[in-house]
């Protein structure tokens, strides 16, 4: 345990050094959210009705999504384990005792852990000021955050067994800008998943992309009883065993077939 | 003497072009190396392109027209995003070689050749599978240009028009991606720079005309001038000539590229090397 907190420990202080890639992702993602909200704000202006949200809820869900998604998507997982099969550096992996899986998912959770503190002292004063609201709906938000963290979990098993790929076909770019268009689309980064037709949220419903951001958002803007909680828990669970048992099968078929020179 | 420099600078010209072709053909050996992944990467790239649209046809779901611009008008805004999106990652890679090249301290290859080392960073990561973003857009031109019932001059006229401010938007993405990428040569990351340059820039695909607020307005015009990259394109296709926008669009991008070309030569002398 004590090597991976090492890794941990020691990602969140390369995270510190290079402070300017999260800087520019908060500013581009605020960007992208301002001219998303002019954008529904020139809907609603015309007295039009967005299913039920109002512009305010709208704007809240694209905000707390980016948010979210600046969390989940830092470490860069699919590319970063690629790239190592790719150029062939994975080979120093397989001298050492270390399991690989954990590896990658510690230097994930570093990163994370790293943008939710900066996240956390940026976000002090909003927090302060909808004090009352977060009281309110305390239990609902820790059991978004719950659902957040499990999306997270399969974001992060998704991706790495894409970046596994690359032990088959070279490299791991191409399946992985495909799912991460599948996901833009099936998680409401994109757009809310109950605003599309309703045979997208039936998709949806059988995908594991929705765990991360819809479904967390749901539980606490839509006010969903605890029943609605344990459905997404229980599904997201149930995800997390089958990418787990997939990515253990990619990884043992890909090191048999794995070869690389050099040093 | 004048017909010698016009003859000096087609030549330089035809070397510029040279050497584009000799990256692109070099990159693309280089990603045919991995078939089946240039395969995926280029069908995400159309399912990309495919969710754009989708995500534009369900907001015309709750209503008619944002901000004047109806469907099929706002569909060429995006085709003309996609069209300057895609010439920037085919031909350039939306600079990433800059980046790689300052991050990893892999410069001098460029600086110690006979020719400009900014053309050479620039042109060395192209992305040729990212040509697919040009034949979709283009799909979707031909697909909804006839629903704006030009005559085959207006047609002719716009659509000259249409191609020299595209040029201009081209100019004007990557002189800002330039300058944007050449930050890195003080903060080293430049890597993570490239959120910010993707998050501005996709703002582009929507027209600027939902800016109500004036401030955003110019600020989208001048500062960050999203309004010149696809809405302006768009509008002289479809409405025809405006001289106001047209010599705008140009001057912009004129401004944008030498504040670019300096930016770059002033942080290039602020480069430390870390290769041989």
């Amino acid at each position: 345990m004590k090597k991976y907190w090492l890794i941990f420990s020691n990602t969140v202080q390369t995270s510190a050094q290079y402070r300017v890639s999260l800087v520019s992702s908060i500013i581009g993602e605020g960007m992208s959210l301002v001219v998303l909200a002019y954008l529904w704000y020139s809907i609603y202006q015309q007295g039009n009705k967005i299913g039920t949200y109002s512009l305010s809820a709208l704007v809240i869900y694209y905000a707390i999504t980016r948010a979210i998604g600046l969390i989940i998507y830092s470490g860069d997982i699919g590319r970063t384990v690629g790239r190592s099969i790719e150029l062939g550096s994975f080979s120093a992996f397989l001298l050492q005792p270390i399991n690989f899986m954990f590896r990658h998912f510690a230097a994930t959770l570093a990163t994370a852990s790293y943008r939710i503190i900066i996240f956390s002292a940026v976000g002090l004063l909003p927090i302060i000021y909808y004090w009352h609201f977060i009281i309110a709906r305390l239990d609902k938000i820790i059991l978004s955050l719950l659902l957040i963290f499990l999306g997270f979990v399969i974001y992060f098993l998704m991706f790495y067994s894409v970046g596994l790929a690359a032990f088959f076909i070279g490299s791991s770019m191409g399946p992985g800008l495909f799912l991460y268009s599948v996901y833009n689309v099936f998680s409401g980064r994109l757009i809310p998943i109950d605003l599309l037709p309703g045979y997208v949220k039936t998709i949806a419903d059988w995908l594991p992309f929705k765990y991360s951001l819809f479904s967390p958002l749901a539980l606490w803007q839509q006010a969903q009883p605890l029943s609605f909680f344990l459905h997404e828990a229980l599904f997201a669970l149930v995800w997390i065993g089958v990418l787990l048992l997939v990515s253990k099968l990619l990884y043992y078929r890909g090191l048999k077939s794995y070869e690389a020179f050099g040093n | 003497m004048k017909l010698l420099a016009i003859k000096r600078f087609f030549r330089k010209i035809k070397r510029i072009m040279i050497i584009l072709g000799i990256a692109m053909r070099s990159r693309l050996m280089y990603r045919l190396t991995h078939r089946f992944s240039f395969f995926l990467t280029v069908v995400g790239i159309f399912l990309q392109m495919a969710i754009t649209v989708v995500f534009f046809k369900a907001i015309y779901g709750f209503t008619v027209q944002i901000s004047g611009w109806q469907y099929h008008e706002a569909l060429i805004v995006v085709a003309s995003y996609m069209i300057i999106e895609g010439f920037m990652w085919a031909t350039v890679g939306y600079l990433n070689g800059v980046s790689e090249a300052i991050f990893e301290g892999k410069l001098d290859q460029f600086l110690v050749k006979p020719i400009d080392a900014q053309f050479l960073a620039s042109v060395n990561r192209a992305d040729p599978e990212d040509w697919a973003r040009v034949v979709t857009a283009l799909y979707l031109l031909f697909q909804v240009v006839p629903m704006l019932h030009l005559t085959l001059l207006q047609a002719f006229i716009n659509g000259a028009l249409y191609l020299v401010l595209l040029f201009a938007g081209f100019s004007i993405i990557y002189s800002f991606a330039l300058i944007i990428r050449s930050i890195g040569f003080w903060t080293t990351d430049a890597f993570g720079i490239w959120a910010l340059i993707d998050n501005t820039l996709t703002a582009a695909r929507f027209p600027t005309d939902i800016f109500s607020n004036k401030a955003v307005r110019i600020f989208f015009s001048t500062i960050v001038p999203l309004t010149f990259l696809a809405t302006v394109p768009a509008k002289v296709l479809i409405h025809g000539l405006n001289f106001q926008l047209i010599i705008s669009a140009i001057l912009v991008a004129l401004v944008f590229f030498l504040l670019s070309r300096k930016f770059w030569l002033f942080g290039l002398s602020r480069y430390t090397s870390s290769s041989s």
